[in-house]
Parts: C-alpha cells; structure tokens; sequence
C-alpha cells in the first residue's frame, strides 16, 4: 500500500495516573515534510513526540508509520531517528563511533559503515572531527553529531526534541537554517518539537499548535499566523490585540460592531451572528494616520519601546489599550509618548475568533 | 590561614596510629633478630607460603568475580527504582557492614553445618541421604566471603550505574539497539569504572581477609593471613609473620597503582562518576 503520510495517529490518548496529558489526538504528517508540534509547557508535545518514538505507550489510539501500525512495537523496532534535547551523545565513545552506533547494532558491514558515517559527519560540517570525544566539542557541535547519528541509518522519519533549547540566541538561528537545508538535501520527514514559535514559524512546512493535551490548529506558518481560530492560538503565536465587540447591526456596508469603549466599526463579512465575539488585530496590521484627516480613530501613546528594526507603542485608543508595530523605516518621526496619533487598520486584518 | 594547618591532625593520627605501627611491625621482617633476609628466604623457599598465596589468590579471585556478577546486577536493579526505594535499599546494604563479622560468619557455621537448616532440608526432600556438614570446603569460605563483601561491590557500581543519562538509554532504544547491544555497548562500557573500584575494593579485602577462611574453610583454604596469624600466636616468629604481611602489601600496592594509572584516584572516592 502506498501512502504519502509519513505518521497517521488515530485518537491517540496517554493517561498518567488520572492526567490526561494527550487527548484524542488525530494527525496525518505528510512524508517529507516538516512539521512542528508547538505549545506551552504540559501541552503535551513532548509526551506526543514520546509515543511516536516508542518511549511511552499510548493509553489508547494507534499509530501509523508509513501505513503500517507500530503502536505496539518496541522503539528500536520502529526505524525512527531522534535527536535529544541534551544531544544523549554516548560519552565513552568517539564522535565517528557515535555516529556508526546505530549502523553497528544493525551489523553493517565495515566498509559501507566507514563510508556512511563520513557522509553523514561531512553533511553535518565535521568533517575530520571523527576521533575528538563528545567532551571535546561545542554544543553546536555536539548538536550535528547527534543529527549525524539520528539520520545515518536512513530513519523513516527524524524528531527532534527542543534540539537547540541549550544553544545561545545567534547559534540557535544558524542552526535553524542547517537543520532546515538539510532536511530539504535528505528528503526526510522531520518531526519538530519546540516551546519557541519564532522557531517553528521560520523552519516549519506545517506548525500543529497544542495545549492542555489537545491540538489547537493545524496549518502552514503564515495561515496559523494570519488566520488564528482560537485566542489561545492568537495569543500563542506571535502577539495580537483582542478586541471584544458586541454586533450592533448587518447593514449594507456589512457587519458593523461595537467595541467595549463605544467606537463602532465596520466588521469582516465572515463573523458568525452571535450578538458578541472576538477580533484579532496583530500589532503590525495597525498604523499611524494623520489625526487631520475625517472619520479617523484618535488615540494617545502611552508607552514606547524601542527594539531596533521596529517600536512598539501601547496607544490608549478612547479607553482601550492597543499595541502597534511600527517598521523602523516606516518612522518618520520618532512616536513620543503623550502623542496624539490616529489608528488606521485594514478591516482584512480583523480575525474573527472561536469561544 | 587556618586552612593550612587542618592536616595536621589527621596526618598526626595517621602517622600515630597506622605508620607507626605497620612500620615497626613491617621492619621486623629484616631486623629480626638482627639486620636479615633470613625470613624472606625461609618465606620464598617453603612450599606452604607458595601454596597459601595460591589459596590465597584463587579465592580472592573467585569472590571478586562473583562479587561483581551479582553486585552488578543488584545495583542495575536498584538504578531503576524510585529513589526513596532505592535509598532504603542502600541503607539496608550498607547496615550489613554494621553487623560483626564473626557474627555473620558463625551463622554461616550454623546454616552450613551438619545439623543446619540446609543440612536437615536437603535430607527431607531426599537429595541427601544423611545430614552432612557443608561446611569447611573453599564453597562456604567463598560464599561468606561474598556475603560479608558483596556491599563494597555493590555502591560503587550503583553510583556508577545511577548517573548513566537515562536520555542514553532511550537514544540507544531509538538508534535501534536491542536490550543485550544496549547492555554490551552501553551499559556495561559506562559502569565500568564503578565496576573497576568495586574490584579493587573486594579483591585488595579479600586478600586480607582472615576469619572467614579461618572459620569456614579447611585445610586446601589456608590463606598468607593464616599463616601469619600462627607465626604471631603460636610460633611467636614476629619477623616471619612480617615477610608474610610484607608480600601481601606489596602485592595490594601494585594493584592499586595499576588502577591508579588507568582510572586515576578521583574515581575511588565516587567523584566525577
């Protein structure tokens, strides 16, 4: 039978003690993509990625690997490579036995092994470091060689547990951009769990938000960050403003509403008719206008930060405080607080939310 | 600058109560009566020297390599408890050191003997046909030895096993390694210098060791400690029974300093396991 899912998972449970920490999960990865499983800490994302790698049972529910049902079978039956948080680099052996460890247990032969793991090492960038110790190397370093060792078998699928959580902000980055090239050369479905969204946005084909053990929204990075479903995803992936409105009328113009400090607005055709809901408006989505102009929102900055190639100011828009994102090179002047601005937004950039 | 002064007194005590001591009782091997090479001649040249230090390393032998097996497995089974289970486990192994040896040898007397428990069972489930003494064979001497020295074995091995990264196990798992490769190349690689002290440890004690063989054993398990103790108690030859206790430090020293140069002295006192 031939599928093009790498992982089916079919209501997948796990129960520790009375815990639920995942809940009637179902989720098809298709092959050769990555995907990234995000959410706050307990969401149960580590505990997802555990059951895929065989380290925990599920409490019910199966899962599929390449269509075949693998719930059942012990982890290193599972042919699925996984790099570790800590990198779990075997200390007594060298970085060129660690990396034909997995070849070794597999009784390759000892030329195809050798040239294997050379390939492997050379992929990652360490090349001729096969006789330094694990002691001996960087955590970026340690990090490839953990890498090398989870892909050089030719694993259906790789998953990463937090891999760069130890490595410092300008390393983190570069590294985003190996792993993610060299899951594009290897045509290898990767599974990638991680607390920081930044990261699952910039490296993801599809990002599956999680919390309280459930899967929050699935999708590509730029439609799970333009059109959010919930407020927990909203607020989860990147920052937003929430706006409570109460629907005032459907007129011709469309929906118009209302929000908590009186000011009415135009809604987007697509909100439910519930008489109240939710709106999000991203902080970028909003600009400054010229308070000159007719039928525009005044509202004063409250605060400024600077944070280099953009400002973000808390403007009090009649009552309501708003965030707004400006670009740097969208300044002209630089905002002062105290400043009396007009908000101007597009009525597109209003998401409408679920609860 | 107090600090500087703290070995003062333990060095004191050492020098006191142990160098002093040892040393006069060792120099008695060369200059008794008078400046001499006679003991360690007499000592080189009989037959029951050659033949108790046989004894001697065969049983020491014997129990370290049991010591390890069984200590081995004990500390891997301890590792995969909780900790309060495992802690009262390791208190409970460390009470035994508590309890006197000759205490725990004369049980032994009683289980093995010919009236013991074992005895009697034997005969009532018909696989002896009379009640016979089990004891004074190398078998008992080696089982109460490996009873009175297994917790040596078992708390360095543990400490070894216990800080193994679980993360490595569950790597091994996911690289596909089956539980005797995870075992083989993993497990026992990473134990190893826990292993290496627990032998030192049992096997430089058992060298030593006097009453078990004394109480247990018979005449094919006298050991270099028996001998000695006749030279000081029956034959009163202080100078022949230090050539004895000479032989057996030097053999335990060069022991040590070869496991010094593989696995440096941090590890014997636990650190950096």
């Amino acid at each position: 039978m031939t599928t093009s899912h790498v992982i089916e998972l079919k209501s997948l449970s796990k129960t520790f003690g009375n815990v639920k920490a995942v809940s009637d999960i179902s989720l098809d990865v298709a092959d050769g993509s990555f995907t990234s499983f995000i959410g706050p800490s307990g969401s149960g994302k580590s505990t997802l990625l555990s059951m895929i790698a065989g380290f925990d049972q599920p409490t019910s529910g199966t899962i599929r690997l390449h269509g075949k049902d693998v719930s059942k079978l012990p982890s290193s039956e599972r042919n699925i490579g996984m790099v570790f948080q800590n990198y779990a680099l075997f200390p007594h052996l060298s970085v060129f036995e660690n990396v034909a460890f997995p070849l070794r247990v597999r009784n390759m032969d000892a030329r195809t092994l050798t040239s294997r793991v050379h390939e492997a090492l050379e992929s990652v960038g360490l090349k001729g470091f096969e006789a330094r110790w694990p002691k001996q190397l960087s955590g970026g370093q340690q990090q490839r060689v953990a890498l090398a060792r989870a892909f050089v078998f030719g694993p259906e699928v790789l998953l990463m547990d937090e891999p760069l959580g130890a490595l410092d902000k300008n390393l983190r980055e570069h590294m985003q951009s190996e792993i993610k090239a060299l899951q594009r050369r290897l045509a290898v479905s990767v599974i990638y769990v991680t607390h920081d969204q930044g990261e699952a946005l910039a490296m993801s084909d599809n990002v599956v938000v999680m919390s309280d053990g459930r899967i929050q929204q699935v999708g590509a990075p730029a439609e799970v960050y333009r059109r959010p479903q919930s407020k927990f995803v909203a607020q989860f992936l990147g920052e937003t403003n929430l706006l409570e409105y109460d629907l005032v009328s459907r007129g011709l113009s469309g929906p118009i509403g209302r929000l908590a400090n009186g000011a009415a607005f135009v809604l987007p055709d697509n909100i439910t008719d519930a008489a109240s809901g939710t709106l999000s408006l991203r902080p970028e989505e909003i600009e400054f206008a010229d308070p000159a102009e007719s039928g525009c929102r005044h509202a004063r900055i409250e605060e400024t930060v600077f944070l280099g190639d953009c400002m973000r100011c808390r403007v009090d828009y009649q009552g309501l405080p708003l965030w707004v994102k400006l670009p740097a090179t969208v300044m002209r002047s630089v905002p002062r607080v105290g400043q009396n601005v007009a908000l101007h937004w597009n009525e597109a950039s209003l998401v409408p939310l679920d609860d | 600058m107090v600090r500087r002064w703290f070995w003062i007194p333990g060095l004191g005590f050492l020098v006191l109560f142990f160098l002093l001591p040892v040393g006069a009782f060792l120099l008695q091997s060369v200059l008794d009566p008078g400046p001499t090479f006679m003991h360690f001649e007499r000592l080189f040249e009989g037959r029951a020297f050659w033949v108790s230090l046989g004894n001697t390393f065969r049983i020491s032998i014997t129990v370290t390599l049991i010591c390890a097996v069984i200590g081995f497995l004990i500390a891997l089974r301890i590792a995969t408890l909780q900790r309060p289970y495992a802690n009262a486990l390791l208190v409970l192994i460390v009470m035994t050191v508590w309890i006197s040896l000759l205490v725990r040898n004369y049980a032994w007397m009683v289980l093995l003997g010919r009236e013991g428990i074992i005895s009697t069972s034997l005969v009532a489930l018909g696989i002896f046909e009379r009640k016979t003494s089990l004891l004074f064979n190398e078998a008992a001497v080696v089982l109460g030895m490996v009873h009175v020295l297994i917790p040596y074995m078992i708390i360095p091995t543990y400490a070894a096993v216990q800080a193994i990264d679980p993360a490595l196990l569950r790597a091994c798992d996911s690289l596909g390694a089956r539980p005797a490769q995870v075992f083989s190349r993993v497990l026992l690689p990473l134990s190893l210098p826990g292993l290496a002290t627990g032998c030192l440890l049992v096997f430089t004690l058992s060298l030593g060791f006097y009453v078990t063989p004394a109480i247990l054993g018979g005449r094919g398990q006298t050991t270099l400690t028996m001998l000695m103790e006749i030279e000081v108690n029956e034959q009163l030859n202080w100078g022949f029974a230090a050539a004895h206790a000479a032989v057996l430090i030097a053999i335990t020293a060069v022991l040590f300093f070869a496991y010094r140069s593989k696995f440096g002295m941090d590890r014997l006192w636990g650190q950096e396991l």
